[in-house]
């Protein structure tokens, strides 16, 4: 074969890898694509000497520690979530299959604890109407400020969740 | 006494299975098993022994988090490695540029079992000679070179770690070990 019909590099190395009679013949009679080859087959025998590098000497502990901190895996909250539920629904028909008087009373309660919710709703409604026309700047100041705070505490949290 | 043929055919998976339970030194045990892979493909990938260490310790907190989607007849390394290598590339996409003092203590650190003292000096410069010349090469490239060579993986594990056709590996190998040897040439031409 004459070195004018030489294989592209890629082609003679893969085919010659692969167990291409053709080329491997062609490599054999033509002294330049044997050089190529031999070139390739020397740098993979260096590269074959290169081994990973240890990783540090506390790696393994602080990633059990970040594990640690960091929290569980969302399955067996799911898991947990969902025992508790079906463990509060259990108990939830417990209780209603075993008489009504004991919710008649707990009606009872929820409907005056209402109630009193709503005067204590109207006292604090009437309260901040009180506080407005007295003071309205400084209250206005005062929302700012937290609502500004916690905005930027919760884009600093999402921003630390993002990178970790 | 367990017999060879009793030998468990996916030793990770009664350590995955605890580790599902809570049991943090199983999940220890595999971190244990598969650092070394880790820490060098993302020591390859980084450049940067900081960085390597800060992605690999993330690689391994993802993986205990996601251990519920984790398919345990599957290799545990090769999808250990394939967070790991994800992870690196999101980093080097956010990079802006290249930090030549890691590429130089990167040099420094990395090992090689040939590099005896038996074989000397000659020896040592060869393989610094090796990793600098890899240094340079794209992500793609080292990552397919580490892969192949240093961890001595097959082409079906490689094409699972980076999700191509395992029929595009040796193609790919050809290609990152011909830019190697060009890059180590022109080096030794300076020289």
């Amino acid at each position: 074969m004459s070195e004018n019909l030489c294989p592209e590099l890629e082609t003679l190395v893969l085919g010659v890898a692969g167990g291409d009679e053709k080329l491997q013949a062609h490599a054999r009679s033509c002294p330049s694509c044997a050089a190529a080859l031999e070139e390739h087959r020397q740098l993979e025998k260096d590269l074959f000497r290169l081994v990973d590098p240890l990783p540090p000497p506390d790696f393994t502990r602080m990633v059990m520690a970040r594990v640690a901190a960091a929290p569980a895996p969302l399955g067996r909250e799911v898991k947990a979530g969902g025992g508790i539920l079906v463990v509060s629904l259990a108990l939830f028909v417990g209780f209603l299959v075993r008489g009504g008087t004991t919710w008649a009373g707990a009606g009872v309660g929820f409907a005056r604890a209402l109630l009193e919710l709503r005067t204590v709703a109207v006292a604090l409604g009437n309260g901040l109407t009180a506080l407005w026309s007295t003071a309205a700047i400084p209250l206005v100041a005062i929302s700012f400020l937290v609502l500004a705070t916690t905005l930027f505490g919760l884009k600093r949290l999402a921003g630390s969740t993002q990178s970790a | 006494m367990m017999l060879a043929s009793e030998t468990p055919s996916l030793p990770w998976k009664a350590d995955v299975v605890a580790a599902r339970r809570g049991d943090r030194s199983a999940f220890e045990s595999l971190v244990r098993s598969v650092q070394r892979q880790v820490y060098g493909l993302c020591l390859r990938l980084l450049s940067s022994e900081a960085e390597a260490a800060e992605v690999a310790q993330e690689t391994f907190l993802r993986a205990y988090q996601n251990l519920g989607r984790y398919d345990e007849e599957r290799p545990f390394d090769i999808w250990v490695l394939a967070i790991a290598r994800n992870l690196c590339l999101d980093l080097l996409r956010r990079r802006t540029k290249m930090r030549t003092q890691d590429v130089d203590e990167m040099r420094e650190v990395l090992p090689s079992s040939g590099a005896n003292q038996e074989e000397g000096a000659i020896a040592k410069q060869e393989h610094r000679s090796l990793e600098a010349a890899m240094s340079i090469l794209s992500a793609e490239d080292r990552e397919v070179l580490a892969l192949y060579y240093v961890q001595r993986r097959t082409t079906k594990e490689i094409a699972q770690i980076i999700g191509v056709a395992p029929g595009t590996i040796m193609a790919r190998l050809f290609r990152a070990r011909e830019k190697l040897r060009r890059h180590m040439t022109a080096a030794e031409e300076v020289q």
